[in-house]
């Protein structure tokens, strides 16, 4: 082969890679276009800048994560959020917000997610998620720093979010009917009926120190000691 | 029935159509066991916990007396096989070959020794057998055995052997490892192995970091031992002289890390998978950077120093790419073929199945060298990307036999390259220059360990799961150098400073291969470094909820519109269901409703299930195993070799409280798994039964018979149709122990 020849190959190589990444540029262009208009709106509204930064100090004081991390949230916040209390003149997400992800409603356990994210922030039943639950929820996922101790981010505090995500009605255990409807969303309708019940019966076996037929909250814990929750729950980029 | 098919009753009524049909020995035993006799077998289930009467000890200690006879024998027999073999070479070489044809025709039979018709292939088994004799004889003490690594083991052997030689006269053509046979037959098998062993998960986690060391370390290390190296030799501490191209031409090929070493030190060490994967995945991709090095420096020094022009230095850059993304490509393309092929394949021409997964990479491997790219990375790209729908189409069995073929060719091809290590270390001409050894040994070692530090510094902006100190320490002890390096020395073209590079390189192997390889594992110990988590231990619900997390992260990456690397690999699966696997894998269409869109891949939900079944398989056995550990010491008096259904029923009236749970236990999980299976099969269309293939020419056809036989019998009644009834009377009719109960139907199973 020539010397020249060489060239080709990597050029197609690089073109491609930069080809593929065009699209996240613009999503990212996208979102910063909508945000650059929600904010000229809020600024209309009143909020100021200077608040928002407060805002965004307690928030990073409160929660544990960094300022950088919670200004990117934000952005996603603002970006998704479509409605606005009228009184507080605060942005909430509904329901509708969140199945406006296109990916999130293909995963099985999306729905559960969102669930979760209104149960957490919910008292009444408005079914509403300010920026502070947002937040609340996120930092759930947060890499555990070990010099830093925080209540919302440790191994007990990830546990009990995934153990709450299975357990929606809050009974604080899980029984099997709870189990197996999960495990059959997970798996898919490619199985059986009978391997699934046989699948989610070995696991309560398994799990259920007491066999009292539902596992709680510390079986749970006892269940997972093995494995590196606080690896595979949390994202680089939260700091 | 045989105790040892009962897993295999349960299994197969467990599974149902997903036709999973563990043999039991493939699940529970390693490799071991098939060089330790029948009485060490028993030695080792003998329960030291339970209390021992007079009559056990006596015959204990009898029987671990005949088992170091048996390897005292087994040693002498060693000793004789060498020096049959020293002679008849140096016979060989000392007298002439004899004439076969002979003017006048012998009057009576005369019985002549045929040495030139069979010398090649008998050269090759022999090496090949008093290599894997070696390695027995090794373990033979415990704790030498796992001091010292098998490598280092066989190097010394290989040295022992070399002597032997030399001293017997015999002729150097017989022991001399060439080149392409390295290249083209011994290599090939050992990455394959490694390819298509590689934990693809870890690696694919750990991917940036793999290619950071491989590339970018090697580049480092190449550069700056290169750079010591000239210095050191324009000051004159050296005895022979090289130019630059020469000298960098050394560094490329002593700073690469070796695939071969690394598996044969880092698998007995168990250490982390994480860890492992990185040390591991460097060896292997940086063949792309060590080969475009190679060739560079070869191609530089065969233009001269003085022809260089700049786009010859820009060609050489370039040139990375191509070598390393054409092997990749081609490996690919290899795995596409292999994977397509093998879907077509059905119970009846089943057997060409293992050929396929042979050859086709094999084939990859020899294509890449044909195009001049790394053939390496071919070979493991095929195996990785093949495995997945491999596993798929072809039957358990065939997977399970696949899996021992490679890695007993693998631990040939690996036992072979170190003998002749050892062997090329004596009997070659060696050319020693202390200074040179020293100083190359030294910059190995300091500039790895500079370039880890320094990479790991780097990534650790970057990474989730952090590299401690310890771990990087590890990471540069464990850059060790093997067969390729050496493989590469001896095929350099004859320079003046030739020999003393051979020399170096082999002393640099034996120092990382003997010293290091045999102070890592202490060090480990030392270190408290995480082991490798044992995957026997992880329970059904671990699995479950690692799938469980994955999709939860997936969930949070959508909602903070991050893209992750949990997303990729969402996407990756996507892909992988959508596109890939209707193609290359022959996945029985289910008929469900069209509309409904398949929200999860099914490759997680078969890895879930057929981890379950595993479990169930092994917790099932070790059941068995208790039985068979306390039958075995209530009927010590009796031989060993007694039925499966008389060990039951004895231990079972014979038993006290300590056996009583583990019956019930075992019993329970008979009947709810055959109750539930039975359900299931009323309910459900009969699925088709699978025959294994026989243990003799007569069972097979016999089966085959039966096969077509009881397929009539099926229409009248279901429960006859039941797998575990199928199985259970087909092991009749090929049963080899003579007291066989036969078993039919739920019912029949004892009840306390």
């Amino acid at each position: 082969m020539r010397v020249e020849a060489y060239f080709i190959p990597t050029i197609c190589v690089f073109s491609y890679l930069l080809i593929s990444k065009i699209h996240i540029y613009n999503g990212y262009c996208k979102t910063a276009r909508r945000n650059m208009g929600t904010i000229a709106f809020f600024d209309i509204m009143g909020s100021s800048l200077s608040t928002s930064n407060e805002r965004f100090k307690e928030l990073s004081a409160q929660s544990g994560l960094s300022i950088s991390s919670i200004k990117m949230l934000n952005d996603r916040f603002l970006t998704l959020a479509t409605h606005q209390d009228k009184t507080l003149k605060e942005p909430f997400m509904t329901v509708s917000d969140f199945e406006s992800i296109p990916e999130l409603l293909k995963n099985p356990l999306g729905p559960r997610l969102i669930d979760a994210f209104f149960a957490v922030a919910d008292a009444e039943q408005q079914k509403r998620v300010y920026f502070a639950d947002f937040v609340r929820v996120i930092s759930h996922f947060r890499p555990i720093d070990k010099n830093v101790h925080h209540p919302w981010n440790s191994r007990e505090a990830k546990l009990k979010f995934a153990f709450t995500m299975y357990d929606l009605n809050k009974s604080g255990t899980i029984t099997k009917d709870e189990f197996t409807e999960i495990l059959k969303k997970m798996i898919g309708d490619n199985v059986s009926a009978a391997k699934v019940d046989s699948i989610a019966e070995r696991t309560m076996r398994e799990t259920d120190g007491d066999s009292d037929g539902s596992i709680t909250f510390q079986e749970f814990c006892k269940a997972m000691e093995k494995t590196d929750i606080e690896q595979k729950m949390s994202f680089r980029f939260l700091t | 029935m045989d105790i040892a098919s009962i897993p295999n009753a349960i299994i197969d009524t467990f599974s149902g159509e997903t036709a999973i049909n563990y043999d039991a020995v493939s699940i529970t035993s390693n490799v071991d066991y098939l060089f330790y006799s029948p009485s060490d077998m028993l030695c080792r289930w003998q329960p030291r916990y339970f209390s021992i009467g007079w009559i056990q000890t006596r015959l204990m200690a009898s029987q671990e007396r005949r088992r170091y006879r048996d390897l005292r024998a087994l040693g002498i027999f060693f000793f004789v096989l060498v020096s049959i073999f020293g002679t008849t070479y140096a016979n060989e070489s000392l007298t002439e070959t004899s004439d076969g044809l002979t003017s006048d025709a012998p009057k009576h039979f005369t019985w002549t020794f045929n040495w030139d018709h069979v010398e090649a292939t008998y050269t090759v088994t022999l090496w090949i057998l008093l290599a894997s004799v070696a390695k027995i004889l090794f373990h033979v003490n415990k704790t030498f055995g796992d001091a010292l690594p098998d490598s280092a083991c066989l190097i010394v052997v290989g040295c022992i052997l070399g002597a032997l030689l030399t001293y017997f006269n015999v002729s150097r053509e017989f022991f001399n490892l060439d080149s392409t046979v390295f290249f083209l037959y011994l290599l090939p098998p050992i990455v394959f192995d490694a390819g298509y062993f590689m934990p693809n998960r870890a690696l694919f986690e750990n991917i940036e970091s793999v290619m950071l060391f491989a590339i970018v370390g090697t580049i480092f290390n190449t550069i700056t031992i290169g750079a010591t190296l000239y210095y050191c030799g324009m000051a004159g501490f050296f005895g022979v002289e090289f130019n630059l191209f020469e000298i960098m031409l050394f560094a490329a090929l002593i700073s690469a890390v070796d695939p071969v070493a690394v598996i044969a030190v880092f698998e007995e060490t168990n250490v982390n998978v994480n860890l492992f994967v990185n040390v591991f995945g460097e060896a292997i991709f940086n063949d792309g950077v060590a080969i475009v090095l190679y060739t560079m420096f070869l191609k530089f020094g065969q233009i001269g120093v003085d022809n260089m022009h700049a786009s010859d230095y820009v060609a050489g850059g370039a040139s990375f790419f191509v070598i390393a993304l054409g092997g990749v490509l081609i490996g690919l393309v290899f795995a596409f073929i292999v994977s397509f092929i093998t879907r077509f394949i059905t119970p009846s021409t089943r057997v060409v199945a293992p050929v396929f997964i042979f050859l086709f990479p094999y084939l990859s491997y020899l294509t890449a060298e044909a195009c001049s790219v790394s053939s390496i990375l071919a070979i493991v790209t095929c195996g990785i990307f093949m495995k997945e729908y491999v596993k798929q189409n072809i039957t358990h069995e065939a997977t399970i036999s696949v899996k021992y073929f490679t890695k007993m060719i693998a631990q040939c091809a690996e036992t072979v390259v170190f003998v002749f290590l050892g062997l090329s270390t004596v009997t070659s001409e060696h050319q020693w220059d202390w200074a040179f050894i020293a100083i190359t040994i030294a910059s190995c070692l300091i500039f790895r360990t500079i370039g880890v530090i320094v990479q790991c510094a780097f990534l650790n902006l970057f990474r989730k799961k952090k590299f401690t100190a310890i771990d990087q320490f590890m990471l540069a002890y464990g850059g060790l150098r093997g067969a390729i390096a050496f493989g590469l020395v001896v095929s350099m073209p004859l320079i003046a400073a030739k020999k003393m590079f051979v020399t170096t390189t082999m002393a640099v192997i034996i120092f990382t291969v003997g010293f290091q390889g045999t102070t890592i594992k202490p060090l480990v110990k030392k270190l408290r470094i995480e082991l490798k988590n044992d995957e026997a231990d992880e329970s059904v619900i671990e699995k479950v909820y690692t799938c469980y997390f994955d999709m939860m992260m997936t969930c949070i990456e959508n909602v903070t519109g991050q893209k992750g690397s949990n997303d990729f690999r969402e996407k990756y699966e996507i892909f992988n269901q959508k596109v890939l696997r209707p193609i290359l894998t022959n996945h029985p269409k289910k008929d469900h409703d069209p509309n409904v869109e398949k929200k999860v891949s099914p490759i997680q939900s078969e890895n879930l299930i057929r981890k379950c079944a595993k479990i169930t398989l092994r917790e099932t056995l070790d059941s068995i195993n208790i039985h068979r550990k306390i039958s075995f010491h209530k009927t010590a008096k009796e031989t060993p070799v007694a039925t499966g259904a008389k060990e039951v029923v004895r231990t079972r009236t014979a038993s006290g409280s300590e056996v009583g749970i583990s019956v019930n236990e075992l019993e329970n999980l008979f009947s709810a798994i055959l109750d539930k299976k039975l359900r299931e099969v009323t309910l459900a269309q009969p699925v088709e039964t699978h025959t294994d293939i026989g243990d003799d020419y007569y069972n097979q056809t016999v089966q085959h018979n039966q096969q077509s036989a009881s397929d009539l019998d099926l229409r009248r009644t279901e429960i006859s149709h039941d797998p575990a009834i199928t199985n259970l009377r087909r092991q009749k009719r090929g049963a080899s122990s003579p007291n066989v109960h036969l078993v039919t139907g739920a019912s029949a199973f004892p009840r306390l």
